[in-house]
């Protein structure tokens, strides 16, 4: 079975830490991490993973346009957006920058989980046939 | 030997008659060479009661007052020698009155002058009349002094401009200087309005309607002002303009006086919004994010217990990080009500919708709508304080209307912005209010001194068990003068 293999993107080092040790935990393989938009990019190209977990606000590059051109290079890519800001217009902007979903920091416990592995169902139903068999997560 | 008696068909007689009948308040008096009046009619002699007989047969000098014999005489004498003279003196009947005194000859054959006529017109009522009209120029000159206001008249016609002299010192002109419309723009108008201006005019040509336009002029020592235009066309006959009247104001001053105004109120509301903001901020980019931090390591440590933990360990983290989300999502609320990010980005619109979406979900609000004759964005701070203004009649509903429908609407036209906040709830007494000091409570002292802080009215209309309706009204300004940018 091949674990989810996930991208950490917010530019608040104590709280990316506490998401990468709890998805470490949870059983999804952090493969890259980054503290802003552009960094975002360029690890998704470089390293292709099932689903980018990225904040909104960053220094350099935001999460809505990192989200943009990370769909372009990587179409199959799903990126969930995990935010402190609560907003029917940013959802709404997010879903129009190709987000898969939009969730806000502090939510109820385990709807980031959960949410995962929705993406993460999402993205394979994308990808061609392959020789093995779907991954139950 | 009276008028009547006059030789007929004698030109002489022909003028006396036409002058006797025709002008009014004359005397006339035809005297002979010895100045004896021979000749006495007029229409003020009969107008007063007075007779011919009473002026017949008397010398000229005689019948007018005592000190001005001497004067009379001469011109008499001076008409005879075929001269013209005039004077003014007061009656001598009735010294209240004041007569215009005229001394012409009468020509007879082969020019010779064979006598001379007195034409002495009561000008009286003409004369105060003319006074008035004369205090009235210089009460009005004294008034546009006073009130920096200029006077013109525009000939559409010949494109000739009339100005007042309190319009020339306005532009800094020589007075009773002649200009067209067209060299008035090209000369005064500063160079950055002259095109607006003159299309303006161009456009209202057609149009007798009142209008009103604001520009800026350059005085002849460079010196700038800004001058508020009134006026409206004067139509003939057939209903077509044929000419503009109006005033031109200076309102340099007053316009200063609003800048500084719009600037103090600015400093107010960065003070007031600058604080919610940088408050949101810490709360947002600390406390969130921590505690957001602190719900994952709970989290985690739940995994971690996993099926070797105790069920009831499992189930108290499970609480806390429960318990910590609705603290986090409070949290949030409060930023958002702080720092509204919805009002900075989108505009106060989207915000409104977001607000009454948020106060359904508070109360027993069946319905919550948001109508919007917006278009494009309103000066930062005249958005943030409708914003407010609606978030707080929003939250008087939530808390204390018991209302199943509200309405928020936002209404526009060239002079202002509306806010309404309608709701079917069970309203209070505005009276009652007052007395018990909960107007505080209800916001509505800060709601009505927001609003008027920019010029605007700010109304609460409501009874018990009639709903309530919070209106505000404020001017609009141009976001691209806006101060909050």
């Amino acid at each position: 079975m091949t674990r989810p293999r996930l991208l950490v993107v917010d530019d608040h080092e104590m709280l990316r830490t506490a998401l990468v040790d709890l998805l470490v935990q949870a059983g999804f393989e952090v493969v890259g991490q980054a503290a802003d938009g552009a960094d975002a990019v360029a690890l998704a190209k470089q390293l292709e993973p099932d689903v980018v977990l990225m904040d909104l606000r960053m220094p350099v590059l935001g999460g809505l346009d990192a989200t943009r051109l990370i769909k372009d290079a990587c179409p199959a890519t799903q990126v969930v957006l995990l935010t402190a800001f609560e907003s029917p217009a940013l959802e709404q902007q997010a879903e129009e920058a190709g987000c898969f979903a939009y969730l806000v920091k502090g939510g109820p416990p385990g709807d980031l989980r959960l949410t995962l592995h929705q993406a993460m169902a999402w993205r394979r139903s994308l990808l061609p046939p392959a020789g093995s068999p779907p991954v139950d997560v | 030997m009276t008028a009547e008696a006059l030789p007929r068909g004698s030109a002489g007689d022909a003028g006396f008659r036409l002058l006797a009948e025709h002008l009014p308040d004359i005397i006339i008096l035809a005297f002979d060479n010895r100045l004896d009046i021979w000749a006495a009619t007029g229409t003020a002699l009969r107008a007063r009661g007075w007779t011919a007989s009473q002026f017949l047969g008397r010398k000229v000098p005689a019948v007018g007052r005592p000190d001005d014999a001497a004067i009379t005489e001469a011109s008499c004498r001076a008409a005879l020698r075929g001269e013209i003279r005039r004077f003014e003196t007061n009656g001598n009947i009735e010294p209240s009155r004041l007569w215009a005194m005229q001394f012409v000859p009468i020509p007879g054959e082969r020019d010779a002058i064979v006598g001379g006529m007195v034409l002495a017109r009561d000008i009286t009522d003409h004369r105060l009349a003319e006074r008035q009209l004369q205090a009235s120029r210089r009460q009005l000159a004294e008034a546009q002094r006073i009130a920096q206001v200029g006077s013109w008249d525009w000939d559409l016609e010949t494109d000739d401009l009339a100005v007042s002299d309190e319009l020339c010192r306005l532009f800094g002109l020589p007075l009773g200087i002649k200009m067209t419309m067209a060299q008035g723009v090209a000369e005064a108008i500063h160079p950055a309005d002259q095109e607006r201006v003159a299309s303006y005019l161009g456009r209202i040509r057609d149009d007798p309607s009142p209008f009103e336009l604001e520009h800026r002029i350059v005085r002849v020592d460079g010196d700038v002002r800004t001058v508020l235009a009134r006026g409206e066309g004067v139509v003939d006959e057939h209903g077509r303009v044929v000419r503009f009247i109006g005033t031109d104001q200076d309102i340099t001053e007053r316009r200063r006086a609003d800048d500084e105004r719009r600037r103090l109120l600015d400093r107010v509301y960065e003070a007031q919004e600058g604080q919610d903001r940088r408050l949101a901020a810490d709360l947002h980019d600390g406390h969130v994010q921590s505690l957001a931090a602190i719900g994952f390591k709970l989290e985690q440590a739940r995994l971690r217990l996993g099926a070797s933990g105790s069920p009831e360990v499992d189930e108290l983290l499970w609480q806390v990080s429960k318990d910590l989300s609705t603290e986090v999502t409070s949290l949030r609320r409060t930023i958002g009500r702080l720092r509204p990010l919805v009002l900075v980005e989108d505009g106060l619109e989207a915000a409104l919708r977001e607000e009454a979406k948020s106060a359904c979900n508070r109360a027993a609000l069946v319905a919550c709508e948001v109508t919007s004759e917006l278009d494009g964005r309103l000066d930062p701070v005249v958005e943030t304080a409708l914003f407010r203004v609606a978030q707080q009649a929003l939250a008087n509903v939530v808390d204390h209307a018991a209302a199943t429908r509200a309405l928020v609407a936002i209404e526009c036209s060239s002079r202002g912005v509306v806010l309404r906040v309608v709701d079917d709830g069970c309203g209070f007494d505005p009276g009652h209010v007052r007395v018990i000091g909960d107007i505080a409570h209800f916001g509505l002292i800060a709601m009505r001194e927001r609003v008027e802080a920019l010029g605007g009215r700010f109304r609460v209309t409501t009874a018990p068990g009639e709903g309530t309706v919070v209106e505000a009204r404020l001017p609009l300004t141009d976001p691209a003068e806006g101060l909050g940018a």
